[in-house]
């Protein structure tokens, strides 16, 4: 009986993906800490979107939390999934913080939509990160 | 693609019974309203729409990680398993 379900575990592992799941990054308590804040101030974020002042300064204070995010994740080994979806996430926020940079008027329902987008992002993250084997 | 045509497949994804596509599909719909009415530009719709890829980017991404830590745990089930017998 061991000598199947070790033979079991072996004919498991011997695939690619069976490889990046054993390997896998665990659960790390910091980056679930930074996507929770990611995802709360973004959610807080849309309420402050019909003033723009307050919004572009939630922009700013985003665009640069969800960077430093992805920065962390970039260099975690077996990381990959993690790290492609820190870069889109990334690409939304900075485009957010652009926006804002710029000389014309920016929307209420254009930041909603932003802020909206990142949250539902980051609450999907933060739902599989919180789920990595400890 | 016009517009005639972009409206006909957006009306079938939002018909199409997934709730993902579905959801997608009505945000597209809001988005060109929203630019019709002018309470968003042109560019900004545009970006707005480039980030619908990039969540879709993150979904697929997100569905890997999780089918993996599925996976992990079953082997690590298996390990357990067959050092216990």
């Amino acid at each position: 009986m061991k000598k199947l379900l070790s033979l079991m575990a072996f004919s498991v592992l011997s695939g690619c993906a069976a490889v990046d799941a054993y390997l896998m990054t665990h659960f790390d308590p910091v980056e679930y800490r930074m996507i929770t804040e990611i995802r709360y101030d973004a959610h807080n974020g849309i309420a402050d979107c019909d003033d723009a002042a307050v919004a572009k300064a939630n922009a700013n204070s985003l665009a640069y939390k969800v960077g430093l995010y992805h920065a962390y994740e970039l260099d975690i080994p077996h990381n990959e999934d993690s790290i492609k979806a820190s870069t889109a996430l990334d690409e939304i926020a900075q485009g957010l913080k652009t926006r804002y940079a710029g000389t014309d008027k920016v929307s209420s329902i254009y930041c909603k939509l932003k802020f909206g987008g990142i949250e539902s992002s980051a609450t999907l993250i933060q739902q599989v990160q919180g789920k990595r084997p400890r | 693609m016009n517009l005639d045509e972009i409206n006909h497949h957006l009306a079938n994804l939002v018909n199409s019974g997934d709730p993902g596509f579905a959801n997608a599909a009505q945000f597209v719909q809001q988005v060109i309203q929203q630019l019709h009415t002018g309470q968003m530009s042109a560019s900004e719709a545009q970006e707005v729409l480039q980030d619908v890829q990039r969540q879709m980017e993150v979904i697929q991404d997100m569905s890997q990680m999780a089918m993996k830590e599925t996976l992990n745990a079953v082997i690590n089930g298996v390990i357990v398993l067959a050092s216990a017998v």
